[in-house]
């Protein structure tokens, strides 16, 4: 029996952690709390018809009937978001889509380019859960409160870089990747990325010259979040086909598509 | 009170007149995690091509004011594709099943009428997609290629024939009088309307194929004028669609002359959006206690 419901969400609280960042954290009703790392949630912001399609947010956070999720405002509609206040309400479809399966044999190394922190931040709770070892890259333009929050949680785990050196090495995440690998006790990784599309690109070449195997997170632009609008298409390497990200995804096998 | 929500498209019974909308909810199988589709009046399917179908480039979808642009290009994997591997899990629904058709020249809307006879319940000839190069809107923008298409396919299957047509026409009510006259069991209406949305930092078009359909509650007034005009204009049945939000709206549509509705881009907000529109009508029904929903198909107070 499926989880996957719309749910009357309660706003818990609402963290301010950078001039355009936001950790939501949400209250689902008779949500059970199971949800994998790398699914996502819909949200409907409210009942008026502008915007009018709902918001696809990675699950930062699952614990029985809270989720958080991490908010950037870029427009409109998450703007109305991370102004939602304590006690406010906002419909949650989900958990929906793939979430990022575990080789237990392989090193874990998380790669994240910004907000593509979201759904990594999850996974490498749920490892450290499972008492996985596990590193993770956390690239920005130029460091923000958010590698503060990180730095926090994930404390020596984490490598950062920016573009600009002004945390880490000056660097960019996905360069930073054979520094890792090369000093690392373990001989056979999988990397786990999330964040913009020229990071998943190198990623993923990366990872084919090595032969290791690369799981990228993809955002696209979507409406309905359950597989049926055909809205979020992305090209299937090696044929002329597509996969849907909402339903196929969000998670690929980084040779299963084509960014 | 007991009451009639039962409507006919010629001598094809439909249990309520609530369908879900061709492109909107996939082929049922999948929309069935969110609800009990046999409740439907009847599911219409993604449209279905002779050949399969890749659709456009990315960004295929855009939100814009109280609705949204889409361009998904008709992807879907073929009629033999939809009657071998879809069509055998589908049939179980206890609901009218609506294969919605396109094809790039009237041929292949026979063929496919062809393929589909004694398969489907109906069948309904999509000759209003904005979004493809051939065929697509250009056959139902034009009052000659509408006749081929449906003499055609009229030719080729004894199913109920209904026609989805472009609100993108100086006169719709005219489209829909031929697609009368020359067979057509029903029409549906509208399609999308062909719509732009620029991005003014980069100076392209928002989607990847420059333009696309509009939908949602932004186009709800201009759908129902149509409908109205339409259904005035001939005596078959007019399906209703174009930004159906809740009963409210369904009731207009039904008000304005049709006889069914088609629920579309409200499901892509809620994917229970259509059953909630049925459930809401028989309330509205049962409160101002009219006996059958016929009742009050057209009666719009035009004085």
């Amino acid at each position: 029996m499926t989880n996957i419901k719309d749910y009357p969400a309660i706003v818990i609280s609402n963290k301010h952690i950078d001039d355009n960042i936001f950790l939501i954290e949400l209250l689902l009703p008779g949500f059970d709390g199971k949800a994998e790392p790398g699914q996502f949630i819909m949200i409907k912001i409210d009942e008026t018809y502008d915007p009018f399609l709902r918001r696809p947010y990675s699950i930062f956070e699952c614990k029985k009937e809270k989720v958080k999720i991490l908010i950037k405002t870029v427009g409109k509609g998450s703007k109305m978001i991370a102004e939602k206040k304590r006690k406010e309400e906002m419909d949650i479809l989900g958990p929906l889509g793939n979430g990022f399966p575990v080789d237990k044999n392989n090193y874990p190394i998380l790669v994240a380019g910004g907000m593509g922190i979201a759904p990594l931040w999850f996974l490498g709770r749920r490892l450290t859960k499972l008492r996985n070892k596990f590193s993770i890259i956390f690239g920005e333009k130029t460091t923000t409160p958010l590698a503060e929050e990180i730095k926090k949680t994930f404390g020596a785990k984490v490598f950062f870089v920016t573009d600009d050196g002004s945390r880490g090495i000056k660097l960019t995440a996905s360069a930073a990747l054979p520094l890792i690998l090369d000093k690392s006790p373990y001989r056979k990784f999988s990397i786990y990325a999330c964040g913009p599309k020229g990071m998943l690109k190198d990623v993923i070449n990366f990872g084919s010259g090595r032969n290791i195997p690369v799981y990228v997170s993809l955002e696209e632009k979507m409406a309905c979040g359950i597989g049926v609008c055909l809205g979020c298409s992305v090209k299937r390497r090696g044929t002329d086909g597509f996969l849907t990200v909402c339903r196929d995804g969000p998670v690929f096998k980084g040779e299963e598509v084509m960014i | 009170m007991n009451i009639d929500l039962t409507t006919k498209i010629g001598e094809l019974r439909f249990k309520n007149p609530v369908l879900t909308a061709s492109g909107t909810f996939g082929y049922g199988l999948i929309m069935e995690e969110f609800s009990d589709v046999s409740l439907l009046g009847g599911i219409i399917t993604k449209s279905i091509t002779l050949k399969p179908k890749v659709g456009n480039p990315a960004p295929r979808i855009v939100e814009t004011a109280c609705g949204m642009l889409n361009s998904i290009g008709l992807e879907n994997r073929g009629i033999d594709n939809f009657l071998e591997d879809i069509l055998p899990g589908i049939r179980r629904f206890k609901t009218n099943i609506i294969a919605s058709i396109a094809g790039k020249d009237e041929d292949e809307y026979g063929l496919l009428a062809e393929r589909l006879d004694r398969q489907v319940s109906a069948i309904e000839v999509n000759i209003s997609c904005p979004n493809v190069k051939e065929g697509g809107m250009s056959f139902g923008q034009d009052i000659s290629s509408t006749k081929r298409v449906i003499k055609k396919v009229r030719m080729k299957t004894a199913l109920p024939v209904i026609v989805k047509l472009t609100p993108n026409v100086t006169s719709i009510e005219d489209i829909a009088k031929v697609s009368e006259d020359n067979g057509a069991d029903a029409v549906s209406l509208v399609n999308t309307y062909k719509g732009l949305s620029i991005d003014i930092s980069s100076r392209k078009p928002e989607l990847g194929s420059f333009t696309g359909g509009l939908s949602g509650p932004a186009i709800k007034p201009l759908a129902l004028y149509s409908i109205w005009k339409v259904a005035k204009n001939i005596d078959i049945p007019v399906i209703g669609c174009g930004g159906i939000m809740n009963f409210n709206d369904a009731i207009e549509f039904f008000m304005a002359g049709a006889s069914l509705i088609e629920i579309g881009s409200a499901t892509f907000r809620e994917p229970n959006a259509a059953l909630k529109i049925l459930k809401g009508i028989k309330h509205f029904l049962k409160t101002k206690k009219i006996k059958a929903i016929k009742e009050i198909v057209g009666t719009v107070n035009e004085n």
